[in-house]
């Protein structure tokens, strides 16, 4: 009796002891609008391209990799097309450049979570166009878990209708990765980042 | 002799406008007529809206998809809000789970996000349920959801209330009744978008 009397209290204890409460964020995203018969559905709200805009300081798809350079705080001497490495990712000719977050302004806004200090934006490039804007947040000993920054970041891009820009996240291995994408790149919107260095 | 004649002339023109005035009236006052619709619809009420929650399991994020349904011309609002169609087809079911596929890295990890028991087992969309995991405007103001955690999977209830506390207080007794453990993750939404 006197055996088996501790671990049934310290089971009771743990089964009816209050878990500790955490809020789960919801995203909201913009409404669908339907007929009244419920058989055609359009977007409840127009989006143009400037609302994107607006979130990126400037910059939208299809601008070339100087003219997002030149969006930038602190242009990177000596980008253009000619110079980019390969995104070896993508199955096509996909190029790309990055900065370091720290760096940017218009693009981290609204995020209060830590970010870990080595985390990147990388623009990518398809015939000569930008197509994609990933933010990889990567961990390190001041930030155990750059989550909740990732999560503010989607949360802004999800404002967005996705007929001008389809937010996305992920977490490949200890990273996290919020993508948005010009909802035209059709057949390379798949393609993701697999932070295979950290494998 | 000539005022006489314009003052005569007033209160004939006068008269004849009251006596049209009082044709036009009702004869009776009839309760359970229907009020003209300047007085019914002195705002324009919210289109039904159908909200339902989606998760990608592989990050644990669930979003708010809003189907404005529009309303039928013989619908009437109830507190300023058009009611909803007794049936939702499935189609907006999976119009709703699009916005997760779309967004996701891997489809396959798009689910409905009120999870059945053992959800943790076998975690995939055949184990979630479409109609609980919605709520319809012209019945509740808010859409809660619970979850507790099974290793980095957050297993989840999903219910509506009439506030966002109501909400919450609803999907975390559905959510513990059917997990049998406690979920203390919770969020809400309002089920009408922001206007």
């Amino acid at each position: 009796m006197r055996r088996t009397g501790l671990p049934l209290a310290l089971l009771v204890c743990v089964l009816t002891s209050p878990a500790s409460a955490e809020t789960k964020r919801i995203f909201a995203i913009p409404a669908t609008q339907w007929d009244n018969t419920m058989t055609r559905d359009r977007p409840a709200q127009n989006f143009s391209p400037s609302d994107l805009g607006n979130l990126t300081g400037g910059i939208m798809f299809g601008l070339s990799p100087v003219e997002v350079n030149a969006q930038l705080p602190n242009p990177t001497p000596g980008i253009d097309w000619s110079s980019l490495p390969f995104a070896n990712e993508y199955p096509d000719d996909v190029r790309y450049f990055w900065v370091r977050l720290d760096a940017v302004k218009d693009l981290r806004a609204g995020i209060t979570g830590c970010m870990g200090a080595n985390s990147y934006i990388v623009f990518l490039f398809r015939n000569h166009a930008l197509f994609r804007i990933s933010w990889r947040l990567l961990p390190d000993k001041d930030c155990a878990s750059p989550h909740e920054a990732a999560e503010e970041i989607y949360a802004r891009y999800l404002t967005i209708g996705r007929s001008i820009s389809l937010a996305t996240h992920y977490q490949p291995n200890n990273a996290e990765v919020v993508e948005i994408t010009d909802p035209n790149a059709d057949y390379l919107i798949p393609y993701r980042w697999e932070n295979r260095k950290r494998r | 002799m000539m005022i006489r004649v314009t003052l005569c002339c007033c209160f004939v023109v006068l008269g004849s406008a009251i006596l049209e005035l009082v044709r036009a009236a009702p004869s009776t006052f009839d309760p359970q007529s229907n009020l003209p619709s300047v007085v019914e619809d002195t705002t324009k009420a919210a289109d039904c809206t159908v909200t339902y929650l989606v998760s990608d399991i592989a990050t644990n994020d669930t979003l708010a998809v809003r189907m404005q349904i529009a309303h039928d011309p013989n619908d009437r609002p109830v507190n300023n809000l058009m009611p909803c169609p007794a049936d939702i087809p499935p189609r907006l079911a999976s119009r709703a789970l699009d916005a997760c596929v779309v967004r996701a890295a891997n489809p396959r990890d798009c689910v409905y996000t009120d999870m059945v028991r053992d959800f943790d087992k076998r975690p995939n969309i055949n184990n979630t349920a479409e109609n609980s995991s919605r709520c319809a405007s012209d019945k509740s103001s808010d859409i809660g959801v619970a979850c507790w955690l099974s290793g980095k999977l957050q297993v989840c209830g999903v219910a509506c209330g009439d506030s966002p506390e109501a909400a919450v207080r609803a999907a975390v007794s559905r959510c513990e009744t059917k997990h049998q453990t406690q979920c203390p993750i919770t969020g809400s939404q309002p089920v009408l978008a922001p206007r």
